[in-house]
């Protein structure tokens, strides 16, 4: 999938960091849960925050502020993690991971018409990140790839198992 | 776009196994001289119609449409069902549903059967024309349905079968546990009957098992399959009517059908499990069935017979003669002949089918669920009881409610645990047909010696500890025993003897491989480990030092590379995966005495102990298998080296103080060493002084996965839910002693308590 291309009409979550309002394809969001103590992880990015208990297993999360290069807040209690399946082609909660995110808004339906490709910004925002924007009529949303988001970073999925985390894969 | 049309074509290839699938239930009603079925059968036809033009390939399309015809013809005629018609219906049934698979895995189209190619040609005329009696069959009549002809007729070559995925999958699971345990059957039987060759019960059980093979298999149509069981029971059958008597020869053939069984299971296996669906299957019958028959006549097998393992005595070629003549013709001499290669050590027979009725059996997936589940179970209840307000009840009914649910959930959970737990005998066997098959394929005279069988570890454990088990016997057979000639130069018992056995120790479990071999050769590793560029030449080492040598990556001591070790992949990859399961393993050796390998291990993989300490804010887990003792430092009791490291008597050693908080980058709260708590904890052979802030008690912890998102991680093994619902991070020793470390200078630390 090209950067320029429409995304397709469907259903989006939407939700905010500050100012800046967001909206991702609804299929790929497993849940959002209340914000919760994240226990830090010792040496990994600095976007990376920790894991947390959801519902019994361990679940990785990350700062969406940080990944995008925006100041540090303090999360409030409208504060959320939106749970996101990674791969959704492997069993379970295998690939999931959580994004933190100021507040979680709506789910809105996004017609063809109110859909368009990410406007060029030559460089000054990772292009890779947006699947396209979204506008409602008071509003304009962008589109995350979540795909691209998660996987630009090389430690946020590192595809070579080793055979540390294979053995550990059959723990949980 | 093209993907799209893509999983269009799928979804009507599902549609349509789905419609043969019926097909078929409704065909198994049918019978020749009756109307049973036969309308929805023409529903079903009608509906396989309804594929739209140009969804599938034409082919497939016309294949699919070929039945009309006779359907017709039935339904015009007598109404009923005639024998010719059902035969062509079942084998156009057989022959669509390969079609189809080809189709989905992207292969040619089989060829249809003769009697449907014989129709197709002529197809019209005679299906309206003879609405006819039965006894006109336009086909010669086919036992069995096409898709046997189709499995049998890859011809000259070795017979392949075709699994038929989408309708029989449940059906082909089941038959593939099912065959497991069929040929774990076998071969428990046939280490019974190398012990004792006249146990009719064992030699009763190997001809059930085939037996059974060739029913499950002709059900499912696994034609080659069927009838390579069936010729193995009936070559088989002499053996047991007493007119051959078990030999090596009849049990290496044994043995040898029985891997080809195993080799199509284990492919049925992936099958089912999604691995190249519908790829024929090969059954490769002829060189076992060759050898089966070479030892019914009491021959020596027939030269490159053997597909691979199992080769006769490799004694003197006229020894093997003698030994397999004789095994003929007595029993009795026929002991002493196989005992002398591999056999095991004699033990009370095996306990046979005694309460085999009282298992259940059931997906393990259900049960590692359950265990998980009652983990958290235990858990939650422990954040009850422990919480401040339970504690500060005056309540006695609650007190004492709280109390029982304490005392329910240990049990539930020692009992959930136990259900992981099975003995490592199964494991060990499987090391005797090893042993036995390596010894003779070398010529060496082995004795394997198991003890402690009934020792139980989590099944996770016994089924990863297979691969480095079988390694380090393999190294044991290969590098480690002598041949019997060098053995009686030596003053030895011509026959080695290797040890495997299991124990419980210290909260774990213990297993060990021992010989009495040459043990290792100190010399040869460290020349080898300089030659490969390992080792630096200057460097000194202790004995012990020098024998770990053995796992460093790339190293072989085989002067000659044999087929299984010696390639220098080895005991490395040993090492690496028992530390994978938490594990460790040491190694002893006396040169010329034999060399042993002590492999220590958790007893399960899910739960483990761990101490939790506290370290500024944050919780972590130390796996208490590695801990040795904790202690307060004395004042003073910490001296520094350079004023930088800092070291720590222990037990009259001084040990290298590792700060957790420098390691892991966090803030600690004890900046001087007896401010906080030393966890001694060993990794291999090294000994350290962990210094955390605070000791937090010991548990019970159910370690959960991270996720790959850490698995550059190696400071952390993995994570656990601790009682407050928070997650705490399980540390990996082995990481955290070998870590680069913040240096922080003694001396800053000291001005920073000035300040």
């Amino acid at each position: 999938m090209t950067t320029h291309s429409v995304p397709a009409p469907g259903r989006f979550l939407t939700f905010h960091l500050g100012t800046s309002y967001y909206g991702v394809p609804i299929r790929e969001v497993r849940e959002v849960v209340r914000l919760c103590p994240i226990t830090g992880v010792p040496n990994m990015p600095v976007h990376i925050r920790g894991v947390i208990n959801l519902r019994g297993s361990v679940l990785p999360v990350f700062d969406l502020r940080a990944k995008f290069g925006m100041t540090a807040v303090d999360y409030d209690d409208r504060g959320c993690i939106v749970v996101f399946d990674r791969q959704q082609d492997r069993p379970r909660q295998a690939g999931a991971i959580g994004a933190i995110v100021d507040g979680v808004d709506d789910v809105l339906v996004l017609a063809q018409s109110q859909l368009a490709a990410a406007p060029d910004f030559s460089g000054s925002v990772e292009a890779d990140y947006l699947l396209g924007v979204g506008t409602t009529s008071d509003r304009v949303f962008s589109l995350l790839h979540m795909k691209n988001i998660l996987a630009a970073d090389g430690s946020v999925l590192m595809p070579t198992i080793t055979p540390k985390a294979a053995a550990g894969g059959t723990e949980s | 776009m093209g993907t799209r049309e893509v999983a269009a074509a799928n979804d009507i290839l599902e549609a349509v196994a789905e419609v043969l699938a019926r097909l078929a239930e409704e065909l198994a009603f049918a019978e020749p001289g009756t109307d049973t079925a036969l309308l929805p059968v023409n529903a079903l036809l009608m509906d396989l119609e309804q594929v739209p033009a140009g969804a599938l390939p034409g082919s497939l399309m016309a294949a699919l449409a070929l039945p009309r015809g006779w359907i017709d013809a039935t339904l015009d005629g007598s109404g009923k069902f005639d024998e010719a018609t059902l035969q062509r219906l079942n084998a156009w049934h057989g022959w669509v549903l390969d079609c189809l698979m080809s189709e989905a895995a992207g292969l040619d189209a089989p060829e249809a059967p003769p009697e449907l190619t014989v129709e197709t040609a002529s197809a019209a005329p005679p299906a309206v024309a003879a609405p006819a009696p039965p006894p006109a069959p336009l086909a010669p009549p086919v036992p069995a349905p096409a898709a046997a002809v189709a499995e049998v007729a890859p011809a000259a070559g070795t017979p392949t079968m075709v699994l038929r995925l989408p309708g029989d999958l449940d059906l082909l699971g089941e038959f593939h546990s099912e065959s497991l345990e069929l040929l774990r059957s076998i071969e428990q039987a046939v280490l019974t009957l190398e012990e004792s060759p006249t146990a009719a019960e064992a030699i009763n059980a190997i001809f059930r098992a085939f037996h059974t093979f060739k029913g499950s298999a002709g059900f499912l149509q696994l034609d080659a399959l069927r009838d390579f069981a069936h010729e193995l029971e009936s070559l088989l059958e002499v053996v047991r009517s007493g007119e051959v008597k078990v030999s090596r020869p009849v049990i290496d053939s044994i043995l040898a059908g029985a891997d080809v069984l195993a080799e199509c299971t284990r492919e049925v296996g992936l099958q089912v499990g999604g691995v190249n669906p519908g790829q024929p299957i090969p059954v490769p019958s002829g060189p076992v069935l060759a050898l089966v028959r070479a030892a019914l006549r009491g021959e020596a097998p027939p030269a490159a017979a053997l597909p691979a393992s199992p080769v006769a005595i490799p004694v003197a070629p006229q020894a093997t003669a003698e030994a397999s003549a004789e095994a003929v013709a007595t029993p009795a001499t026929a002991a002493p002949a196989l005992a002398a290669a591999a056999a095991p050590v004699p033990k009370a027979a095996a306990p046979a089918h005694a309460a085999a009725d009282n298992f259940v059996r059931l997906d393990a997936s259900k049960l590692d669920d359950l265990v998980n589940l009652v983990g958290e179970l235990v858990v939650a209840q422990a954040f009850v009881i422990e919480s401040g307000e339970v504690r500060a009840s005056a309540n006695l009914e609650l007190a004492h409610a709280v109390r029982k649910l304490a005392r329910i959930t240990r049990e539930l959970q020692h009992n959930a645990m136990s259900l992981r737990m099975v003995p490592v005998g199964g494991l060990f066997r499987k090391m005797t047909r090893l042993v036995r098959d390596l010894a003779a394929s070398q010529g060496k005279q082995v004795r394997l010696v198991l003890k402690g069988e009934d020792t139980e570890l989590d099944r996770q454990l016994v089924e990863k500890m297979g691969d480095p088990l079988i390694h380090m016997i393999r190294n044991s057979v290969d590098h480690g025993l002598e041949t019997a000639e060098q053995r009686i130069a030596a003053g030895k018992d011509p026959t080695g003897t290797i040890e495997l056995s299991a124990a419980h120790r210290h909260g774990g479990i213990v297993l060990r491989v021992a010989d009495d071999g040459r043990g290792l050769n100190v010399e040869r590793l460290r020349a080898k480990a300089i030659e490969k560029k390992l080792l630096d030449p200057t460097v000194l080492l202790d004995a012990q030092a020098a024998l770990e040598l053995v796992f460093l990556p790339g190293l072989s001591t085989a002067t000659a590379i044999t087929d299984i070790s010696g390639r220098g992949v080895g005991m490395d990859v040993v090492r690496g995966h028992i530390e994978s399961l938490r594990g460790h393993v040491h190694i002893e050796s006396t040169p010329g005495a034999g060399a042993a390998f002590t492999i220590r291990l958790p007893l399960t993989l899910a739960l483990i102990d761990g101490l939790l300490v506290g370290l500024g804010d944050e919780r972590y887990i130390i796996p208490a298998l590695a801990v040795r003792e904790t202690f307060r430092p004395k004042p003073g009791g910490v001296s520094t080296v350079h004023e930088q490291g800092e070291m720590v008597a222990f037990r009259g050693e001084q040990l290298p103080v590792i700060r957790l908080g420098h390691v892991l980058r966090r803030p600690a709260r004890a900046v001087q060493p007896e401010q906080g708590i030393i966890v001694v904890v060993e990794s291999g052979s090294m000994v350290c002084a962990l210094l955390v802030d605070e000791f937090l008690g010991k548990r019970e912890i159910i370690i959960k996965n991270m996720g790959d998102t850490f698995a550059g991680q190696t400071l952390v093994a993995g994570g656990a839910i601790l009682g407050d619902g928070s997650v705490g991070l399980i540390l990996d020793v082995d990481s955290v002693v070998r870590a680069p470390r913040m240096a922080v200078p003694v001396a800053t630390t000291t001005q920073m308590v000035q300040a």
